[in-house]
């Protein structure tokens, strides 16, 4: 297997109105690659703590398919992320996760979100709606992100490195939310407008 | 009535974690700053947190992690881009924190608390700050942590 397909370049960017990337991305002749569909994951953490303590991603993910994922040492530059990823599609959810909590992982975190994938250009663009908020993401080559960046008019939006599950945690704590998980049931009657 | 807040639960922090005092790090050979944030949660839904950025004279710097309930058999290093820490040294000198004192009105109610030390030879000084109350000049240098060293204040959840 050739390196490159192990490393994960994207940007993460906070867009509170997703229809107007919508637009964007059809006016830009974009593909809708995967429809909106909704997605369970959970993060798990090794058994003396320190692999989310490093920022590793050790995550178990359910939407039409089952991926196990695992993500580390990421570098940053522009906004822009970096990181080795690593991905397996595997065919049962509930087993993979007796799997890893029979070898010592515990639940760190679950986390859903609604995501709609398209292709813009060489760059992948899709849109997250998480409990918590709305966020554009692009995965490409830098060249590709800074692109589609700038045709679809996201050059203003806050760019964010953590991961869904950093934003959340911080979010949690800053805000004092009182939700156990990130996920949608936890978050009706919460209203998050500091984000 | 309330107790009135010292910070000292804070303070205490990083001996209780099992790192060396921030002074004799400071004072060692070869390191030029110390720059060390602790992170203190009271819902105690994520694990409190030091990072300790160690500059050395060598131009090398690395952060140094310790969280509560991990084992420090092997310590967290996580390399630092001078230009990051660069920018929050800036921050920090456009804020004056050398004379910069506590944000007022601390409590023991605060969601969270951090406590951010500047370390160089014999000279050591902090502020605690509560970093979901954004006062200024405090909302700066929370801005400034929050975009140049994600990893320092990186929020581990703790499940029960």
């Amino acid at each position: 297997m050739k390196n490159d397909k192990l490393q994960e370049t994207e940007v993460k960017l906070h867009s509170p109105d997703l229809a107007i990337v919508r637009d964007a991305l059809e006016a830009a002749g974009a593909r809708l690659s995967k429809p909106r569909v909704f997605e369970r994951n959970l993060r798990y953490d090794s058994a003396d703590g320190t692999l989310m303590a490093r920022g590793v991603v050790l995550r178990l993910r359910q939407d039409e398919a089952v991926k196990l994922t695992y993500k580390d040492n990421a570098s940053i530059a522009d906004g822009i992320v970096s990181r080795f990823e690593a991905e397996v599609e595997v065919s049962d959810f509930d087993t993979m996760d007796v799997i890893l909590r029979r070898l010592g992982y515990r639940l760190g975190l679950i986390y859903e979100k609604y995501r709609t994938t398209y292709e813009l250009d060489g760059a992948e663009v899709v849109l997250d709606e998480l409990p918590y908020g709305n966020f554009t993401e692009i995965e490409g080559d830098v060249a590709a992100i800074e692109r589609a960046v700038a045709v679809l008019g996201l050059g203003g939006c806050r760019r964010m490195t953590g991961s869904y599950t950093d934003i959340f945690l911080r979010l949690r704590e800053r805000l004092g939310l009182d939700v156990e998980d990130c996920t949608f049931d936890e978050f009706v009657g919460v209203d998050v407008e500091e984000m | 009535m309330n107790m009135p807040f010292d910070g000292s639960d804070v303070y205490l922090l990083a001996n209780r974690l099992g790192l060396p005092d921030i002074e004799r790090v400071a004072a060692g050979a070869g390191v030029m700053s110390v720059l060390q944030i602790t992170a203190y949660y009271a819902s105690r839904r994520v694990r409190h947190t030091v990072a300790r950025v160690i500059e050395h004279q060598s131009g090398a710097i690395e952060m140094r992690l310790a969280y509560e309930g991990v084992s420090l058999e092997k310590p967290i290093r996580l390399p630092v881009e001078n230009d990051n820490l660069e920018k929050i040294q800036a921050v920090l000198l456009e804020a004056r924190f050398g004379k910069l004192g506590d944000q007022a009105n601390l409590s023991y109610d605060e969601r969270s608390i951090w406590l951010i030390q500047q370390a160089a030879g014999a000279h050591v000084h902090g502020i605690l700050v509560a970093p979901h109350r954004p006062e200024l000049p405090y909302a700066t240098i929370v801005n400034a942590i929050d975009a140049y060293l994600p990893e320092a204040i990186r929020e581990v959840p703790l499940r029960s």
